[in-house]
């Protein structure tokens, strides 16, 4: 990595198989890893050390999500969404309902919400305090792959191998809008911080950004591969992908403009995630690897 | 390529065999002949052919490996790119370098057919189809040698798997004795557990080490008052090692291999590999085989990683040979390199190869399935020729275009390798029938010669 690099590398954090998912606590003292091995790791921003390792899902972990300071939420393969109480590494409650792999899971900002989707094609959005299925999403027409909670989870996104993306109104679990335009699977979607827009990405490399309502408002490629995940950063200036070629990109959220590229995984990078103050960003990679970055005072990209 | 030494066992700094015993049999007054000539055979003085078999549970992808099809169309080529290799007009998958560089030493089979396809390490052990087994099963390679030519040395097991415990239990299959008898089973030291050790050690193994180690432990004894070793380049200690130790148990230990050739080796991860449901891409595992035919095995096998690469959401079949064949190249070649420079790679053949080939078609979710119509196999060592490719496929890599392959003939040339003649030898089933060891239609490969 160049000395001037805006990212510079301060943990790798390891599981014994492909990690799908990292993600910072709201605190951003803490990191929570999802992987292929069954587990969720819990780890120590400060110093890399492995605090709590949650045992239980009985195939692979896709997504991860802290609630607050001592729960966490993860979703599986298994087809079940947990949620953990960290302290004990007990399980309050899991949510079920899909009929073949859980394949992707978000949370709204406000923590009330989450959605799900699977290969059964389908998007399931409960509510997290009372386990309570709010809504059952059909009309996909292959495996969902992706899928993102507006802040106050009244709207959801989805796409996946039908290479559509879908806009829905979760309360009366209605299809706003379907989407078109990728050419080949829609690997991730998510909402910009402050919902005035979203962001997809596509087998096909290219990264779109949307407005609320669905209209197209730019384009971007990379030159090689697929991009496999997108994240807003918390101020949502920035944009950051991973792609199959291993490579963490951060784009101008506004210009969609390239502004750095790190190369810094050897296999597909299946996540990326800021840090709550900006100042950190966690990819995970299918090379059994997550990287804690730092973002290097004045030399982030304006 | 390293200069490959006449004499197998020969020591770089000028030790012969003979001399170092010279010394030590003179440092060691008092052994008895049987003595000598035991650790005389340990030390490998009469080096002796054998097997290492890499078997890739779960079907390689022959198309993204040593058979790309830059040509075929989208949902077929595959995400990777050929790379030339040291053997001009030769091109390998570019995930693989190390191997590129090593092809002289190299036949690769592009043309396997014959695969019953199932989901097993049991055709690629015994040659055979499970379908249709005479009375008392086919034997495994290892326990057909091991019937056929013994214990290289007494006190040291002709067939050991490596091959752990896995969820699926078909490929990390020992291999199966068959009409030959229980005593020709493999020596299965991970068979009860995924980690390299002894766990699998029957109450038969434990007597007979406890023979041996009786033995050493008074050859032991004497060279310690002799002091024997004091001075002797390390290299020598080392050799002296496997001769005055249970050898084969030894090989086992990793602790005592140089750590700088483990990491050439590339070490591997412990952990079980792809869905968990097989072994682990473990590199050591490779070091082992070659640590296990130098203390005396003839056969030793291994299953090596997951190759059922079905596509997400365990990953597409790209994603996982990312994963797989880096490990892969930095062990295989390592392996070759190991027993070069060891003077044993004419006496050593290697094989790696899968139950079958997959499809050509990307399916949906960016995985290759099951296609036992064709797949590829590697073989070096042992004397063969090599530098070259066998058989093709079309231009789509459905079927073999030239010369098809087929598993039995892929045996024959292990056999023959091994000195055993698959035209004349038999042996009975347990009906007393006579079983020629490959069906009599196939022959050993007469590329190879």
């Amino acid at each position: 990595m160049p000395e001037d690099s805006p990212l510079r590398l301060q943990w790798t954090l390891t599981h014994g198989n492909s990690i799908y998912w990292a993600a910072f606590a709201d605190d951003g003292e803490r990191i929570a890893t999802a992987s292929l091995d069954n587990l969720t790791k819990i780890w120590s921003r400060n110093d890399g050390r492995l605090l709590t390792t949650l045992t239980g899902h009985r195939d692979g972990v896709t997504y991860v999500r802290f609630l607050g300071t001592n729960r966490i939420l993860t979703g599986s393969l298994d087809r079940s969404i947990r949620i953990w109480d960290i302290t004990t590494g007990s399980v309050e409650s899991t949510l079920s309902g899909h009929q073949a792999y859980l394949s992707c899971a978000a949370v709204s900002r406000n923590l009330a919400r989450v959605a799900s989707g699977g290969f059964d094609k389908t998007v399931l959005v409960f509510d997290v305090a009372s386990s309570a299925l709010l809504a059952t999403l059909t009309g996909h027409e292959a495996t969902v792959q992706a899928v993102a909670l507006s802040s106050d989870g009244q709207w959801a996104l989805s796409g996946g191998d039908d290479l559509n993306v879908r806009l829905w109104n979760v309360n009366d679990a209605k299809l706003v809008r379907s989407l078109s335009g990728h050419t080949q699977t829609v690997e991730g979607v998510v909402w910009a911080p402050d919902d005035r827009r979203w962001a997809s990405v596509s087998g096909d490399g290219t990264l779109r950004t949307w407005d609320a309502q669905g209209t197209l408002l730019g384009t971007a490629r990379v030159p090689k591969g697929r991009l496999k995940c997108v994240a807003f950063s918390q101020q949502g200036q920035w944009l950051a992908t991973g792609g199959s070629d291993g490579a963490v990109r951060i784009w101008a959220a506004d210009t969609l403009k390239l502004l750095h590229t790190e190369p810094a995984h050897r296999n597909t990078v299946y996540s990326v995630q800021f840090a709550s103050e900006d100042r950190g960003l966690v990819s995970a990679g299918f090379d059994r690897q997550s990287c804690v970055w730092q973002l290097a005072p004045g030399s982030w990209p304006t | 390529m390293s200069p490959r030494p006449k004499s197998p066992f020969a020591f770089c700094d000028g030790f012969s065999r003979r001399s170092m015993l010279k010394v030590g049999g003179l440092a060691l007054g008092g052994l008895s002949l049987p003595d000598l000539l035991r650790a005389e055979a340990a030390t490998g003085k009469k080096s002796h052919k054998a097997v290492i078999m890499v078997f890739l549970s779960g079907g390689p992808p022959h198309q993204d490996m040593f058979d790309l099809k830059v040509d075929a169309p989208v949902e077929i080529r595959g995400e990777f790119d050929p790379i030339s290799t040291n053997v001009p007009g030769i091109e390998i998958c570019e995930l693989l370098p190390r191997l590129a560089q090593r092809t002289d030493r190299l036949a690769i089979i592009r043309s396997l057919v014959g695969a019953e396809g199932r989901h097993a390490a049991f055709q690629c052990l015994t040659g055979h189809s499970s379908r249709t087994q005479p009375a008392g099963g086919w034997p495994a390679l290892g326990s057909v040698v091991s019937k056929l030519q013994g214990p290289v040395v007494d006190g040291t097991l002709p067939f050991v798997s490596l091959s752990p415990k896995t969820k699926n239990s078909a490929w990390g299959d020992p291999g199966q004795a068959g009409f030959v008898g229980q005593a020709h089973a493999p020596f299965a030291p991970n068979a009860e557990s995924l980690k390299l050790g002894l766990d699998g050690l029957d109450v038969g193994n434990l007597q007979n080490r406890r023979r041996l180690l009786e033995g050493i432990d008074r050859l032991q004894r004497e060279t310690g008052r002799s002091g024997a070793f004091d001075g002797l380049a390390k290299h020598y200690e080392s050799a002296f090692g496997i001769l005055t130790s249970s050898g084969m148990m030894e090989a086992l230990d990793l602790e005592r291999e140089d750590p700088a050739l483990r990491d050439r080796y590339g070490r591997g991860a412990p952990e079980n590999a792809g869905y968990g449901d097989a072994g682990p891409l473990m590199n050591d595992y490779l070091l082992a085989a070659r640590r296990l035919v130098q203390a005396g095995a003839r056969v030793v096998t291994l299953a090596y990683g997951r190759w059922d690469w079905h596509g997400r959401p365990h990953g597409t079949t790209f994603e996982n040979s990312r994963d797989h064949f880096p490990v892969f190249d930095q062990g295989l070649t390592t392996l070759l390199d190991d027993l070069e420079e060891r003077g044993m790679s004419d006496d050593v053949s290697v094989v790696v190869w899968g139950e079958f080939g997959r499809t050509p078609i990307i399916n949906k979710n960016g995985g290759r399935d099951h296609w036992p119509q064709v797949a590829c196999a590697l073989l070096a060592g042992g004397g063969m020729r090599t530098g070259q490719v066998i058989g093709s496929t079309n231009r789509l890599g459905e079927h073999p275009q030239e010369r098809p392959v087929h598993f039995q003939e892929v045996f024959a040339s292990l056999y023959r390798n091994l000195g055993i003649d698959t035209s004349q030898v038999t042996l009975t089933d347990q009906t007393g029938r006579p079983q020629f060891l490959v069906d009599p239609a196939y022959q050993p490969l007469p590329e190879l010669v």
